[in-house]
């Protein structure tokens, strides 16, 4: 019992960080038809940055705020030079310039910050809390309560702004969009330097018990992408609930199975989910293929 | 005499490489009602979305009020007071119809927003009741009717001068299509300048000041209304004939 308790705080832990990259996956998708394959590396980006700022003397939680900042800064000029000019935001050239922005992204990483593996300490030191028979690391606090944040921040935003309701609309009929004045073209701009910077969070808040390298994005990324489609990819909260359930998968077949296994979990699922049931454990209507 | 407010001169346009528009040669006055007819396929709609840039220009010029439009987009014109209602309505569905209305008044100046946005929701809530009740309804559970309202109120939210209205009466009820036109009335009292394109022809007619005759991607008749009505040709090949008994569709 105890045991098993234990493998599922670890994988709500990891499954937090997955639910993150779900979101900036449903995001981008959502306003764009395309899936961004550098999701990965605005994790990695959040990470590495946030070393290199506390190594210029910032205190944690200004080195953490200025690593999303930046981070999303990246995600938005990315979006302006390599995505925007795309004739007609063919979703599938979409893909391919995220791939390449991907690769690029983690060559510039490894030129700035070098090739080793970098220490974020955890946001607070302190004991480990024990909750249920299992011990929760502070930092494993730290992933659930900023993810909580970002999840409840992004569902009032939607909900009650202007901006969000504006990209909504652009997600729901570009053209419609523009049709009463939105931006739609700022819109997809918006939603690349907010998938970033949740990407970034990601790897921020994660970085203090897994390290972090310049090269630690495209793992982290397939199976923010698997958890986006376990869900069902276009819906946020469909996002956050495959994050969750991916990482206790995970966790249970590391723990009763063999941890070899472990990251073969998320392959297994994206496969099953793309044969079974392609719209997603919580979607409704048919997705475009990918 | 008013003064002219949309002009069309030699407009060709059309989706990539297949030209719809050959050469349109249109004007249209401040506060008249303005028809575009002709059947299936004669490029009305095209028409439309070529004056807001949601279809690309490719030769000719599209002057409002003066100043010849480079390279327009709908979400400028939409600020400059030019409001399209497509056909298809092309509603926020999942979204409530007060959301949907908020939206249509996005392009409203920050300055003194919170003020228009009350007067045009007011005057939309006067023109159709119904929305009013339906507000916290998802746009997409509403009847073709009221979702065609709503396509107007949305556009309304905006206050436009002028209106550019796609097939409103399309698949609708005969009760709701007199509805439709009271309101397009009353904007044109209120002088809200409007084009409507329309494919019942005797209806448009009987609520415009003036029209012209599309077919396959040119004008072919301009005139007022009565004149057009007179017209032999018009009457004969147009009017109240059966959709695809002139035999082209393009």
């Amino acid at each position: 019992m105890e045991a098993l308790a234990q493998f599922i705080v670890a994988g709500l832990k990891s499954g937090a960080i997955y639910a993150l990259l779900a979101l900036g996956f449903t995001i981008v998708y959502a306003s764009t038809g395309a899936i961004n394959f550098a999701q990965g590396e605005f994790f990695m980006l959040g990470g590495v940055i946030g070393v290199w700022l506390l190594s210029l003397g910032m205190p944690i939680p200004l080195a953490v705020l200025g690593a999303i900042v930046l981070t999303a800064a990246i995600g938005v000029v990315f979006e302006i030079l390599a995505v925007r000019p795309i004739e007609g935001g063919d979703p599938l050239r979409i893909i391919m310039v995220t791939i390449g922005g991907s690769v690029l992204l983690r060559q510039l990483a490894l030129h700035a910050f070098g090739p080793d593996e970098l220490t974020f300490p955890a946001f607070t030191r302190g004991p480990s809390i024990r909750l249920l028979g299992a011990a929760i690391e502070r930092q494993t606090v730290w992933i659930w309560g900023l993810t909580l944040l970002a999840v409840l921040a992004l569902a009032a935003m939607y909900r009650y702004t202007g901006f969000g309701k504006a990209m909504r609309a652009t997600s729901i009929r570009s053209e419609a969009a523009r049709l009463v004045g939105i931006d739609a073209a700022g819109m997809v701009t918006a939603s690349f330097g907010l998938s970033a910077a949740l990407g970034a969070m990601a790897g921020l808040v994660v970085a203090p018990l897994t390290q972090t390298a310049f090269n630690v994005g495209s793992a982290i990324g397939l199976k923010g992408f698997a958890a986006a489609i376990l869900g069902g990819l276009g819906n946020p909260v469909a996002a956050v609930g495959g994050g969750l359930i991916l990482g206790v998968l995970e966790s249970l077949t590391a723990g009763y199975i063999d941890p070899l296994y472990k990251d073969a979990v998320a392959l297994v699922v994206l496969l099953l989910v793309l044969f079974i049931r392609p719209q997603g454990l919580f979607g409704g209507a048919a997705r475009e293929k990918v | 005499m008013s003064e002219r407010l949309l002009e069309l001169r030699g407009v060709r346009a059309g989706y990539g490489h297949v030209e719809v528009l050959h050469g349109i040669d249109l004007a249209v006055d401040e506060g008249e009602v303005f028809a575009i007819l002709g059947a299936n396929g004669a490029g009305k709609s095209t028409l439309l979305k070529a004056i807001v840039g949601l279809v690309p220009v490719s030769a000719g010029e599209v002057v409002l009020r003066g100043a010849t439009l480079r390279r327009q987009k709908p979400e400028r014109l939409v600020r400059d007071g030019v409001a399209l209602v497509p056909e298809g309505r092309w509603l926020f569905g999942p979204m409530t119809v007060a959301e949907n209305l908020e939206l249509g008044a996005a392009c409203l100046p920050t300055a003194g927003k919170k003020q228009a946005c009350q007067d045009a929701l007011a005057r939309v809530r006067r023109l159709f009741p119904v929305l009013a009740e339906r507000e916290r309804q998802p746009a997409a559970t509403l009847s073709g009717g009221e979702q065609q309202m709503l396509a107007i109120g949305r556009a309304l939210m905006s206050r436009p001068r002028l209106l550019l209205l796609d097939e409103p009466s399309l698949g609708l009820a005969p009760k709701v299509i007199a509805e439709i036109f009271g309101v397009i009335d009353e904007l044109r009292r209120d002088g809200v300048t409007i084009v409507l394109v329309e494919q019942d022809a005797m209806l448009a007619l009987k609520h415009a000041d003036r029209g012209a005759v599309m077919r396959t991607g040119e004008v072919v008749l301009d005139g007022t209304s009565a004149e057009l009505l007179a017209d032999d040709s018009v009457r004969t090949i147009y009017l109240g004939s059966w959709p695809g008994e002139e035999g082209e569709s393009a």
